[in-house]
């Protein structure tokens, strides 16, 4: 049975030096705050404890492996990313990885106290970052159990096409440019040049007409 | 858990800012793909939500407080479209925007794919995670998408390279304003260690005989001598 949301308790994934401080402003504000240990703790908590809310500091080890996770999962919690300040590129990548919203982490208790406010008093229609099953003509994509079926019939994907899938798919009609197609194979290690061959793949066994965009990236279109 | 259908609509945006400080951010948000509706006052944006039901709205609060009044009046009505609000910089600002009812805040420096990250993630959260089409850009007789990179002239569909597009949205982004060939160069070209305003004019001349009717006596990219170049502001 899936785990209704709290709006008044969240879950802090932050580094030892900025946790104390996001918690102590949460508490303020009537939300009761867990410190996760890592990763695993944070996602651990959100599926069994079901928290409305997860901060994750961009400068914990882990915290984009955390945000693709509950983006994966479709898991119903709102996402405030912390970011260093005025880095555009983390704010992006933060995004890119589901979350709702992003804070500078040098923010004082008063804006985030302000953010999680606006955050939390307009609920999102599902809770979910992203949709769970995906579906494109004929194929069906299911982000959570990583898997992906034709007609009906369940393909067999190796980890990597089946991350360049998901990314592609998330971000149907727009250029999804190479490094990103990188990154998004969290599970194995992907060079530039093996992506053509793993687009040729996906092509081959979805049927999909996945577009090449010279020295730019790949787009999945929308019609 | 049912599969949601991918949906391909093009969400509208109300726009109010300052159009006499430039359209800085309503053409930042065309460059993301959105359908954006500009207006310079705070009753027009008013008559412009009630007319056309945007997705979403984004306030300029940098230069005067009347977004601020008009996002109150918005939550008076119990107005369930989000705001995304662009405010000065400083804390005070930020709270003031987000207690007035703002669902989220941007303050400068900012560049444009983060104001279209954060508007397309209050949409997603809205509305759930649709999929939609952008909006191409229409300049004269040049239709861009900004997204994915395709292009056309009278119909007649033009290959831009990477570094092309690069260079045509870095201008949208800025219609009016003379952009500098360094600020052209950190924007495209973020990799080069060794800048070179040569690289630019190259490109540049290169985009003009692509778009321009008359490559020798351009009427979209405009030369600003001893700057750079500028793209000229939508009429209103």
């Amino acid at each position: 049975m899936p785990v209704v949301p709290s709006q008044s308790s969240a879950i802090i994934l932050a580094t030892y030096e900025l946790a104390p401080s996001l918690a102590s402003a949460l508490d303020a504000n009537g939300i009761a705050s867990i410190v996760a240990r890592d990763e695993y703790d944070a996602l651990h908590r959100i599926r069994t404890e079901g928290p409305g809310l997860i901060l994750v500091d961009l400068e914990t080890p882990a915290a984009m492996n955390a945000l693709r996770a509950v983006a994966d999962e479709s898991l119903a919690v709102t996402v405030l990313a912390l970011t260093p300040s005025d880095d555009a590129g983390a704010i992006l990548r933060a995004f890119a990885n589901g979350a709702h919203s992003c804070a500078p982490r040098s923010c004082g208790p008063g804006e985030l106290t302000a953010r999680v406010d606006a955050l939390l008093r307009r609920p999102s229609t599902n809770g979910a970052v992203s949709p769970r099953l995906i579906k494109i003509g004929d194929v069906m994509i299911d982000a959570a159990a990583r898997s992906v079926s034709r007609a009906g019939q369940p393909l067999s994907l190796p980890a990597a096409r089946f991350d360049v899938l998901l990314a592609l798919a998330r971000e149907r009609g727009g250029i999804v440019p190479h490094a990103r197609l990188i990154e998004a194979c969290r599970w194995s290690h992907v060079r530039r040049a093996s992506l053509r061959v793993i687009i040729a793949d996906l092509r081959r066994l979805t049927g999909l007409r996945i577009r090449s965009v010279p020295r730019v990236g790949y787009v999945l279109p929308t019609e | 858990m049912p599969a949601r259908e991918q949906a391909a609509a093009t969400p509208r945006v109300v726009v109010l800012e300052d159009v006499g400080q430039g359209y800085s951010v309503a053409a930042a948000l065309a460059t993301g793909g959105f359908d954006v509706v500009v207006v310079g006052t705070a009753a027009r944006a008013w008559r412009a939500i009630a007319r056309s039901a945007p997705a979403l709205v984004v306030l300029d609060a940098r230069t005067s407080d009347a977004a601020i009044r008009l996002l109150a009046r918005l939550r008076l009505v119990e107005s369930s479209i989000p705001a995304l609000v662009v405010c000065a910089r400083g804390e005070f600002h930020v709270v003031a925007a987000l207690e007035a009812g703002a669902a989220d805040c941007v303050s400068p420096p900012y560049v444009a794919a983060e104001l279209n990250a954060r508007a397309r993630a209050l949409l997603r959260r809205a509305y759930g995670p649709t999929h939609w089409q952008p909006m191409p850009i229409r300049i004269g007789r040049l239709v861009v998408c900004p997204l994915s990179r395709e292009a056309s002239r009278d119909g007649v569909p033009v290959r831009l390279s990477p570094k092309e597009h690069g260079l045509l949205l870095a201008l949208l982004e800025s219609p009016g304003r003379a952009v500098g060939r360094r600020e052209l160069l950190a924007r495209v070209w973020p990799e080069r260690a060794v800048p070179n305003g040569r690289t630019v004019d190259m490109h540049i001349a290169w985009l003009r005989q692509k778009i321009e009717v008359d490559h020798r006596r351009p009427q979209i990219i405009r030369t600003v001598q001893a700057v750079g170049y500028l793209i000229a502001p939508p009429r209103e």
